[in-house]
């Protein structure tokens, strides 16, 4: 499945489907020059960039650094006896890598997947995962100082998984720890509690 | 770049240790040619090199002296008998030993391998009253050795010399060892700072050593620099002379090397001195037969061949599709390229692939060392050392190998007294070879011991509860027992063997690796370990199997058959239990579609298709699939690699589709009912008599013989067992 593929699967939701074309683009095709100058000029802050999407009507963000590379959604193989979050696995070029339904690990609930969702490939200590989520929203420039801690209750996901929450305008968008959600100990644990 | 030198250092270590090790072994068996000596001297004299230009002291004390006993075998002063040769082996694991210490860092004890120094010194000095030797008097006890001398020594580097690993300091810090030593560095060649650099050596020495020790040992500091710098060691009573006499004499260095040993002018002018290249790095061997590369480099390398195995089997899937007229040519072209694709496959895999040889070799050291024990007399003879294997493989089988061997000499060779008294040779044979066959390289461990004791084996199975009482089983089954977890038959533990984690952790090492182990024993004659396993763990053969819309792959080795059942064959023990009557016996039958949650697939057993499978226990299990799709070679992918392992899926793969394919694992598949079938067994121990009652009750047809009565027995506890759950 080339990249090209991908592209052409973002034609819903105009701003947010744009952009992730965009995104995409960039992220992906490291031939193309103007990815260089892209990351270039993030380079000197881009600790504190964050991508962040949607899940239902909240605002998770995660650290651009970690990003792989956003694909649309595509098949996975389902993993027998496996937590209900787990989808399965896919090939991304040539790695079998896992793809996790972010809201079924939240919330229980599963999602109902259609060809406007998104997967984003991230790299937790040394592995790659994906990440199914709603939609791409942004990427925001954060400062360190604007991250406050998390409340305890009002998000659907544990407060011990989130890193902080930050207030953009009228958004709130909560830092995600994947790490520690997607801790291969933690994945264990739940799975034999889940079965 | 010290410690990079240092790892090349260890590395070239493994291999003169390999080389040493097989040339004292035919030492040993009476093979003392020139050339084998040769060998074995330079292998000892560069492991020694290198381990003075990184400072490991003790590894160049004992090697040291090691080296100058075979000095003496090597011009005929000494000539080798057998127990001496055994002193040489002995010293020489000693060595390997200090080797390896050094590599991870460990300190080594004091008095490490002292014995075997002191035997070494008795050798030489031995030697030292036979012939007229007073020098090799002074170079062993320099202390005794009377008049201090003084030497005057110009060291002085080229500016490349730190390229190669050397540190000067190093060398000062050795000759100050030796004695008295006055150093006075030469700062006239320090270019000005902004010419500096700090990879360059400027500086040189003038050194004035007042020393008992002999020249050699002089001459012998400055072993791996030689050539990387000007150098005289002249013996003198006045103070070194002006400039204008170093030039002079230093250009007279190669005179003066004259006087060196013979030996290391003999190793300077042979090509394959690896002190040099350990050392020098611009030292060139006049013809490179090979290379070093990272395995990682391999690693990536095979990894795209995979890809490119996955990227020719979706063409040649999608050229099917097209119409005949373009089709044809077109196939024509995918055909070349799958049979390119074959031989670069093969090809990348045999750069992996390495001579079992390298195995093989540290087998007489585990012999020695534990017949040592046993006080046991083991030969060893090894056939077939060049068949190659994939490296990870090679790795992966030294543990269970060498835990075999002990096995072998512990539990099956007897004493020399007792195998006198049998009429066989007092000394017992183990014999291991490999091959090639049918794609996987068979290894045999072979020895004429006393064979398994087959009543101590079932005796003890039963006690520990892993046979029934009323259980009948074949010889070659008895023999098998050895690989059930648990099972020790020693009497006592012993330091050797005996703790009953032995053969069932071999087995699993080898079923790890996709291999199969087998023992046949023949009593008071031997016994032979046979294992099979596959050449590489990158690619295997499968075949193609659907469940409902998922597409699984089953290990070809692991298939017997597959067909049809008709309506009749499989017996229905409950909705999810059946056993199916299969080459004359009840086999449980697993629907991969229940155990696996698939919705979409065929339930009815009639309208799917069974597959017979053998796991590598030797334990049948049938599954259950919708159809066939294929059988092709499958890249095995690990799911452990970005997520974790999966019960009863032993690893993934990529179809020519592109989509990800899950490789089932057969052992891993019969583990997953193996409690419930555990728990059966006990069961059916505790109450035989109620449960065989309980049997004939609910299926009378199932009662036409006994056999077929005990085993319906099972399966109806199995059904308990699930129930209760």
């Amino acid at each position: 499945m080339s990249d090209a593929d991908i592209d052409t699967e973002f034609i819903g939701d105009s701003e947010a489907g744009l952009f992730t074309e965009n995104m995409t683009a960039k992220l992906n095709d490291s031939s193309d020059g103007e990815v260089d100058d892209f990351i270039l000029s993030q380079s000197v802050d881009a600790a504190k960039q964050y991508i962040t999407f949607t899940i239902a009507q909240e605002e998770y963000g995660t650290p651009i650094l970690s990003v792989q590379e956003i694909r649309g959604w595509m098949n996975t193989t389902p993993l027998p006896n496996t937590p209900k979050f787990v989808k399965g696995v896919t090939n991304l070029r040539g790695n079998v890598v896992p793809v996790f339904d972010l809201r079924a690990r939240f919330s229980g609930e599963t999602t109902e997947v259609t060809e406007r969702h998104v997967v984003i490939m991230v790299e937790i200590e040394g592995r790659i995962i994906g990440l199914l989520v709603d939609a791409i929203s942004d990427i925001l420039t954060i400062d360190e100082n604007q991250i406050q801690p998390p409340p305890t209750g009002s998000l659907i996901v544990d407060t011990q998984y989130l890193d902080g929450l930050v207030a953009t305008g009228e958004r709130m968008v909560a830092l995600i720890n994947t790490n520690k959600l997607f801790d291969s100990e933690e994945i264990k644990k739940i799975g034999n509690s889940d079965l | 770049m010290h410690e990079q030198f240092k790892i090349t250092y260890f590395e070239e270590c493994e291999d003169r240790i390999l080389e040493a090790e097989e040339g004292f072994s035919q030492m040993l068996e009476g093979n003392r040619d020139s050339d084998v000596i040769d060998t074995v001297f330079r292998s000892i004299h560069s492991i020694k090199g290198g381990a003075g230009a990184f400072g490991f002291d003790r590894v160049v004390d004992f090697t040291h002296h090691f080296e100058t006993v075979l000095d003496f075998v090597r011009t005929g002063e000494i000539v080798p008998d057998r127990d001496m040769c055994g002193l040489f082996l002995r010293a020489h694991d000693i060595v390997a030993d200090m080797i390896a210490k050094e590599k991870a860092s460990e300190p080594i004890a004091e008095n490490f391998g002292a014995e075997v120094l002191v035997e070494l010194r008795k050798l030489s000095l031995a030697d030292e009253d036979n012939t007229d030797g007073t020098e090799h008097v002074d170079y062993l006890d320099a202390t005794d050795a009377g008049a201090e001398r003084t030497w005057s020594i110009i060291f002085r580097p080229y500016p490349d010399i730190l390229k190669t690993g050397n540190e000067p300091l190093f060398i000062i810090r050795a000759l100050k060892e030796l004695g008295e030593l006055q150093v006075t560095a030469e700062c006239d060649d320090i270019p000005s700072l902004d010419n500096m650099s700090p990879e360059q050596c400027y500086i040189g020495w003038r050194m004035l050593l007042k020393t008992a020790a002999a020249e050699e040992e002089v001459w012998e500091i400055f072993d791996f620099v030689e050539g990387l710098c000007e150098l005289t060691i002249e013996q003198q009573n006045v103070p070194p002379g002006d400039m204008a006499e170093r030039r002079k004499t230093g250009n007279e260095g190669s005179s003066t090397r004259e006087a060196r040993r013979k030996e290391d002018r003999d190793l300077d002018e042979s090509s394959s001195a690896p002190v040099k290249e350990v050392t020098s790095a611009s030292a060139m061997s006049p013809v490179a037969q090979s290379i070093r590369v990272d395995l990682d480099r391999i690693d990536q390398l095979v990894n795209l061949v995979g890809e490119m195995v996955i990227a020719q089997s979706m063409l040649q899937e999608q050229v099917r599709w097209l119409p005949y007229e373009v089709s044809n040519t077109i196939s024509v072209g995918v055909e070349n390229l799958s049979r390119h694709m074959r031989d670069l496959q093969e090809s990348v895999m045999s750069v992996r692939a390495q001579p079992i040889k390298s195995v093989f070799t540290r087998m007489p050291r585990i012999i020695r060392e534990v017949s040592a024990t046993c006080g046991k007399d083991v030969r060893l003879t090894t056939f077939g050392e060049e068949t190659e294997v994939d490296k990870t493989v090679l790795e992966n089988l030294i543990d269970p190998l060498t835990h075999m061997i002990r096995n072998s000499i512990d539990h099956g060779i007897e004493t020399p007294e007792e195998r006198s008294a049998n009429g066989k040779t007092p000394y017992g044979t183990i014999q291991l070879s490999a091959k090639h066959k049918s794609g996987r390289i068979v290894i045999e461990i072979e020895d004429d011991g006393a064979g398994i004791n087959r009543d101590a084996v079932l005796k003890k199975a039963k006690q520990q509860g892993l046979v029934n009482d009323d259980q009948v089983l074949s010889s070659n089954e008895i023999d098998n027992l050895v690989f059930k977890a648990g099972f020790s038959t020693a009497e006592k533990v012993s330091e050797v063997s005996g703790r009953g984690v032995g053969m069932d952790v071999v087995k699993r090492n080898i079923s790890n690796l996709g291999g199969r182990i087998h023992v046949a024993s023949y009593p008071g004659e031997g016994c032979t370990v046979t294992m099979s396993l596959p050449l590489t763990l990158a690619v295997m053969d499968g075949m193609v199997v659907s469940v409902g819309s998922e597409r699984f792959v089953l290990p070809t080795i692991n298939i017997i058959e597959s067909f049809r059942p008709n309506a009749g064959a499989i017996e229905r023990l409950t909705q999810d239990v059946c056993v199916i009557r299969a080459r004359g016996e009840y086999v449980r039958i697993i629907a991969l579609h229940s155990l696996f949650e698939i919705d979409d697939a065929r339930t009815a057993p009639e309208e799917a298709l069974v597959i017979l499978l053998e796991s590598d226990d030797g334990e049948r299990l049938a599954v259950m699939v919708d159809d066939v799709l294929g059988q092709q070679q499958v890249v095995i992918k690990s799911l452990e690699r970005n997520y974790n392992n999966v019960q009863g899926i032993s690893a993934a793969t990529i179809l020519g589709n592109g989509d990800v394919a899950l490789i089932i694992d057969v052992p891993g598949l019969h583990d997953m009912n193996a409690s419930i079938n555990l728990e059966a067994e006990r069961l059916n121990v505790i109450m035989p008599e109620e449960s065989s009652g309980e049997g004939s009750d609910a299926d009378s047809e199932a009662n036409d013989d006994l056999a077929e009565s005990n085993q319906e027995e099972i399966q109806e506890t199995v059904l308990e067992g699930q129930c209760d759950e």
